[in-house]
């Protein structure tokens, strides 16, 4: 059984102020199994955030189904939420607290029928060491770095030892190394205790490093949904060659393998799933001479850009600055 | 379980500097209050002289004072009923009427249970609680509950508006517990806290006066209700009554800021319009129109039904002011919950 499942949730938010409504979630299935590192990408006000929220129970689904381990989270959220860890935007937690004290808080939430003192301060301990911020779990929030509240934000959702792991942005704000650390404890996190982990962040070679499988969402909807050998592989790699007679080449490959090329630039652009060898041979044995043969594996991020039409625009959507995502502040709405 | 949560809520309201700052000002007003309780007492006294029946004949006994009293507001009675019910703008009248109703009945049940010689005590009639333990206790008992109400607007207005405006609504409601036991939860932990102050400088204020003054506290007491019947109480006893009912008041103001501060997401609105009705502001415009009745603030001091007073609301009457009060108790209520219930964190 997958410990997260989606069925058919849609989410409308009212007009506000006599405005039009706006449907931010259109329809989305998906399910996530323990041991998957799940990277939710889409570009900006794609409804990522409105789909992790209700996943997580901050917002209600206007219509379809969501359940952790078998349970609805609309009819029994405490039993649903006890196994979910999140970070959800921004990791903010009490600034006056020091860390331990938000955790020893927070874990009193989690688990409110422990007594077990040691228990409680035990895996406060491993979780904080966990993120590395063991030296500094006295200090008040306040006095925290971004790059450290982040770490306290992941040690919070690792609390509750969650069979699912919700992860909105989790390497924000930390440095290259930081980022590693963190992407060192997901994988051993998925591989160790068999978690199911769904992350969304902007950087997507990031997320090329860590996640077994994508899901794309635009404009509310579920565009692709693949595993990381799938995208390397979709649509076969993209190869260019440089020649002499690139009319020429365009025919032969055309005639012996089928394969459509075009010229840009004077150079032969195609993909194929046919090896760059058997694609030499043919060309030189026709006489064609072939100066060089390139091979690119397609990315995460062509594969975004092609399933999101291109609506984001490039590099600056893609890779937006983050401080403007970041400064989102925390309302409501009605449902 | 729900002892963790409530807690945990505690722990982030109490904030030592806010309330060693109010009790400070408590105490000052306390040692004020002490100061010039005899005076402010006597000039209480002289500012609330209303118009009575005359001076009684030095012959007269007491049957025939009671006589006379009860000719004169049965007549006074009359008149402010004709006058309230068919006068233009005559609903004015109404408190007056009450009042000297409740006047009425407390000489015609003097008269029926034959109190004519015994040194009886109609409160509010022949009787205030005067410069005694209880008398201090109960004016500084009100002092303390308007500052104490603000108080507990200001913990009621940020209870959740905090939470949101700090973004650790999330961290909140992504544990596995369900908003209605965080809403109560935060709702019993600013009770505890404000209504806990409360208690402790009204003891304060009975302490010292104890000390200061007798203590009446045990003497027997005739108190008419809604100006229609006459039941025998003790000073004790009353004074315990308002003391409920002022920390009934402190708590509908808490309440009622938890509501506006969640619904707005905003702490300044909550605090703002919940200072603006606990000031009586909006009943003091409002009250000039015969709709006081419908009105929170001047029906939530149900102790005036017991004072033959004329501080009851147009057309008040004891049921209709609990109900009414009730009514807007239960609103609030649901209102919170529904609010934060079928809200979205976005």
């Amino acid at each position: 059984m997958s410990i997260l499942e989606v069925n058919n949730v849609t989410k409308i938010y009212k007009g506000r102020r006599g405005g039009a409504p706006l449907t931010a979630v259109k329809d989305f299935s998906f399910s996530v199994n323990g041991g998957e590192i799940v990277g939710f990408v889409g570009p900006n006000g794609a409804g990522k955030s409105t789909m992790l929220k209700m996943i997580t129970g901050l917002a209600i689904p206007t219509s379809g189904s969501i359940a952790i381990n078998g349970h609805d989270i609309a009819k029994e959220r405490v039993k649903a939420l006890s196994v979910v860890g999140t970070i959800i935007e921004n990791p903010d937690m009490y600034l006056d607290w020091s860390g331990e004290a938000n955790l020893k808080y927070l874990y009193s939430l989690q688990n409110m029928d422990e007594k077990d003192k040691y228990q409680r301060d035990s895996r406060i301990e491993s979780v904080l060491k966990m993120v590395g911020m063991y030296d500094r779990r006295k200090d008040p929030i306040r006095t925290y770095s971004l790059g450290m509240k982040q770490r306290i934000g992941i040690a919070q959702a690792l609390l509750a030892k969650p069979s699912l792991l919700i992860l909105d942005e989790p390497t924000n704000g930390l440095d290259p190394e930081g980022i590693k650390e963190i992407r060192d404890i997901l994988i051993h996190l998925a591989s160790t205790y068999n978690m199911a982990i769904l992350v969304s962040s902007h950087l997507l070679a990031e997320m090329q490093l860590m996640c077994n499988r994508f899901i794309i969402i635009d404009k509310g909807v579920k565009v692709s949904d693949m595993t990381a050998q799938e995208v390397g592989a979709s649509a076969g790699p993209v190869m260019t060659l440089t020649t002499d007679n690139a009319a020429l080449a365009v025919a032969i490959l055309s005639e012996k393998f089928k394969i459509t090329a075009k010229i840009v630039n004077g150079k032969v652009e195609f993909s194929s799933g046919v090896s760059s060898g058997e694609i030499m041979k043919e060309l030189i044995l026709s006489g064609v001479t072939v100066t060089e043969l390139t091979t690119k594996k397609n990315s995460l991020e062509d594969v975004f850009i092609s399933s999101t039409h291109g609506r984001s625009g490039g590099m600056n959507e893609v890779f937006p600055d983050l401080t403007e995502d970041r400064t989102s502040k925390t309302t409501d709405e009605e449902a | 379980m729900f002892g963790r949560l409530y807690l945990g809520e505690l722990k982030k309201l109490f904030k030592p500097k806010p309330m060693i700052i109010l009790s400070v000002v408590l105490i000052l007003l306390l040692i004020a209050y002490a100061v010039f309780f005899n005076l402010i007492g006597s000039l209480t006294s002289i500012l609330m002289t209303e118009e009575g029946p005359e001076m009684p004949a030095d012959e007269m006994n007491n049957e025939q004072i009671i006589e006379q009293n009860i000719a004169y507001y049965e007549s006074t009675t009359a008149e402010l009923e004709e006058g309230y019910k068919t006068e233009k703008n005559g609903y004015t009248l109404y408190p007056q009427y009450f009042s000297s109703k409740a006047k009425l009945t407390a000489y015609k049940y003097m008269r029926d249970h034959n109190l004519y010689e015994k040194d009886v005590k109609f409160l509010g009639v022949n009787y205030d609680i005067s410069v005694s333990a209880d008398g201090f206790a109960s004016n500084y008992m009100s002092v303390v509950t308007s500052i104490i109400a603000i108080y507990a607007i200001v913990v009621g207005a940020g209870l959740l508006a905090d939470e949101y405006k700090n973004g650790t609504i999330k961290l909140l409601l992504t544990r596995p517990i369900t908003k209605n036991q965080l809403i109560t939860a935060k709702l019993l932990a600013a009770l505890t806290i404000s209504l806990g102050m409360a208690s402790l400088f009204s003891l304060v204020g009975f302490i010292y006066g104890l000390i200061a003054f007798d203590a009446e506290t045990t003497s027997v007491i005739y108190l008419v209700f809604n100006a229609t019947s006459v039941t025998k109480s003790t000073v004790g006893a009353y004074l315990f009554g308002t003391y409920v009912i002022s920390l009934l008041k402190i708590a509908t103001m808490c309440l009622l800021a938890y509501f506006i501060g969640t619904l707005a997401r905003k702490k300044t609105t909550g605090i703002i319009v919940t200072i603006i009705i606990h000031l009586g502001i909006i009943s003091a415009i409002l009250g000039l129109l015969p709709i006081e009745i419908g009105l929170l603030t001047p029906n939530m001091d149900l102790t005036s039904y017991f004072v033959a007073g004329s501080s009851v609301p147009i057309y008040g009457n004891f049921f209709i002011s609990l109900a009414v009060y009730i009514v807007y108790l239960a609103a609030m209520t649901f209102g919170l919950y529904f609010t934060v219930n079928k809200r979205d964190v976005i």
